[in-house]
């Protein structure tokens, strides 16, 4: 038996970002997978406390070009909490349709990546046609594709009108049409054979190593933060998505049934969207420490802000959920899984090294 | 911040174990930077509530590490020593820095980069 | 025009690296490969491997860890070799200036032939760029390229704010420019 060592990364074709895997492998099985990070660290949180507050959220905002939303709800929540404002009822509407927008943006872009790393091209090709009506009816609401800039401290800055909320339900029909589409992939014998017992990760085991978000939930962890009712959330129905397949099909049917929730909500938004003001204005000094969690495309997001009083925050932390399922991802690896199943495995966690590293 | 325990380098340890035992799962932890002293707080999440140990400690104090009842500590830890430059037993340096980046540049004393370029 | 000269101008290959970039401009490269938009009616497709490009996208500014990287990446690409910085960060460094681990744009590590600047670009100013790319890859395989008197070629689309997509949406916001950080005025 020979022990040989396999880089993967961190310029490799499946995967946008840089990451690298430091496989040890006897034959065709991985025994140990050692990952190194490093390779997009900007030093986001230092530039924090050097910015003013209000510049803040475009820097939240750039965090992650993928999940924006949550970034930025993340970020202005934390904000609002220490200068104890709160957004009106119409800006957390807005808010959480933006949200659940980019969720259905980033699951849908997920999906098909998993089918590049698969090696399913039509069908990363397709679902990418159905993405870019999602981030039409973005940008008709923002004005911009990808970072949209909705989030204000005490709110949001541009208001949605009757027009524009009419032409989001028609992209609803449009995308809830098009799922069916992933649901015949996922019947496929040869996707079930690519990811059915490949990348087992137990509820204990998800458990212990902290995982969040769909790689969570698909090991029967009932683990969803927009259960606790931030922002508009509290007034919708749903429930959380929880499978126990604890492999990386439950991951991708956990993403495709939160595709169907997600375009639940924003019909369930645009019926009870509320009139009046969409931001609150407000000098209050921050002051304080407060912890903002939203729940992201990936999994929990979490920012500790703490302010002095002072016109700049005194540091502002930021765990996002690719770096907590960093860990559970090395589990997955180290059980003995083939190399060619590597990018099937790291992909089903959905990766976003820029926010790991930021 | 409410469910906030202080604890010290000999007490982390005991106080982590009833989080464990709790069945919390260990969320993050951060590192502050206070002038004269460094804290850690580990944010620790049952699903409903959050609980948070609150470490203090002086500059170039040995803390304890918690990897050995939380695995997920390993990255969070590692990226503290390497942003702070602080000692936290058993962990080295180098996750997200490069050999050339500059040494602990989240300490308030760092230089900011305008002043490097 | 030989067989190598012609294929290398209709068919270039593309080679994509993300320096610390925050992913919208890579997301973006992506979707240029995708129906929609499809770069590959330029005969362009993108390949993991350095030793087959002929045009080297760069996304997000340099940091200290992978400016080797970069620095392979571009010295393993066969001549003659393109290459284009991506989106603010890659053009300058862009909203991460002020962070420490960031050196600035690829421009610092690797010579730079086109930028696209935008925060991040459209697909259509990156397609732009690489067409833009390969009249000088043509011009290089010629020997005839002159560098411009105007200074480096900058794709003009997501600078000069042109009408057309923003007449589409009425209520659309002029895209962010090279030259102006965001503010936040309007909050």
């Amino acid at each position: 038996m020979v022990k040989s060592t396999i880089t993967f990364g961190p310029q490799h074709p499946v995967f946008p970002e840089p990451i690298q895997f430091i496989l040890k492998v006897v034959d065709e099985k991985v025994v140990l997978a050692e990952p190194q990070i490093g390779y997009v660290h900007r030093g986001i949180e230092k530039a924090f406390e050097l910015n003013d507050p209000k510049d803040n959220i475009f820097l939240a905002e750039r965090i992650c070009g993928i999940c924006p939303a949550p970034h930025t709800t993340a970020y202005v929540r934390g904000v609002e909490s220490l200068m104890g404002i709160e957004a009106p009822p119409r800006a957390k509407y807005i808010r959480t349709i933006m949200n659940e927008l980019n969720r259905i943006h980033s699951h849908i872009l997920w999906a098909g990546l998993l089918g590049d790393a698969i090696g399913f091209e039509s069908y990363f090709m397709q679902t990418w046609n159905y993405r870019e009506k999602v981030l039409d009816a973005i940008e008709k609401i923002s004005g911009h594709r990808v970072t949209y800039a909705m989030n204000a401290i005490g709110g949001v800055r541009r208001d949605m009108t009757n027009e524009q909320l009419r032409g989001l339900e028609k992209t609803m029909d449009y995308v809830e049409s098009s799922l069916e589409n992933i649901e015949d992939v996922m019947k496929d014998y040869t996707i079930k054979k690519r990811t059915q017992g490949i990348g087992i990760l137990t509820e204990e085991e998800a458990r212990r190593d902290g995982a969040v978000g769909p790689t969570a939930r698909a090991s029967g962890i009932s683990q969803d933060l927009r259960t606790s009712g931030y922002d508009a959330y509290g007034d919708l129905k749903f429930e959380p998505v929880v499978v126990n397949n604890c492999d990386s099909y439950g991951r991708f049917a956990v993403r495709w049934q939160e595709l169907k929730q997600s375009i639940d909500l924003i019909r369930q938004c645009i019926v009870k969207m509320p009139s009046g003001e969409i931001l609150t204005k407000s000098n209050n000094p921050m002051n304080g420490e407060a912890i903002s969690r939203v729940e992201a495309p990936r999994g929990e997001l979490f920012y500790y802000i703490k302010g002095n009083g002072s016109k700049k925050l005194e540091r502002v932390k930021v765990r996002t959920p690719t770096f907590a399922n960093i860990i559970p991802t090395v589990t997955m690896l180290s059980k003995g899984c083939q190399v060619a199943d590597v990018s099937v495995i790291v992909l089903s966690m959905d990766p976003c090294i820029s926010c790991t590293e930021r | 911040m409410q469910n906030e325990i202080q604890v010290n380098s000999a007490t982390l340890i005991g106080e982590t174990l009833k989080m464990l035992e709790a069945k919390m799962r260990f969320a993050t932890a951060t590192c502050l930077d206070i002038g004269d002293h460094f804290e850690i707080i580990y944010h620790f999440d049952n699903g409903n509530e959050m609980k948070h140990l609150r470490l203090s400690f002086k500059d170039g104090e040995e803390v304890p590490s918690i990897r050995a009842l939380y695995a997920c500590a390993r990255f969070i830890e590692s990226e503290i020593v390497d942003l702070f430059g602080v000692k936290i037993s058993g962990v080295s340096a180098g996750l997200l820095l490069g050999s050339d980046s500059p040494v602990a540049p989240m300490r308030k004393s760092a230089p900011a980069k305008s002043e490097v370029n | 025009m030989g067989i190598v000269e012609k294929s290398r101008l209709k068919s270039p290959w593309i080679l994509h690296y993300d320096c610390s970039s925050c992913n919208g401009c890579d997301i973006e490269i992506l979707a240029c490969l995708t129906p929609y938009y499809d770069i590959e009616r330029f005969g362009i497709l993108s390949k993991g491997n350095p030793k087959h490009s002929d045009v080297l996208l760069v996304t997000g500014g340099v940091n200290h860890r992978n400016k080797t990287v970069l620095k392979n990446l571009y010295d393993q690409m066969p001549a003659p070799k393109v290459v284009i910085a991506i989106g603010a960060c890659g053009s300058t460094g862009g909203i991460f200036h002020n962070c420490y681990n960031i050196l600035g744009g690829a421009d610092k590590i690797v010579p730079v032939d086109v930028y696209v600047p935008g925060c991040p670009p459209r697909p259509e100013a990156i397609i732009d760029g690489v067409v833009k790319a390969l009249d000088k890859l043509k011009h290089l395989q010629n020997g005839t390229w002159k560098e411009p008197e105007t200074g480096p070629i900058v794709v003009e689309t997501a600078v000069g704010a042109k009408p057309a997509p923003a007449a589409k949406y009425a209520n659309a916001a002029p895209a962010p420019t090279l030259n102006s950080q965001p503010t936040n005025k309007e909050a």
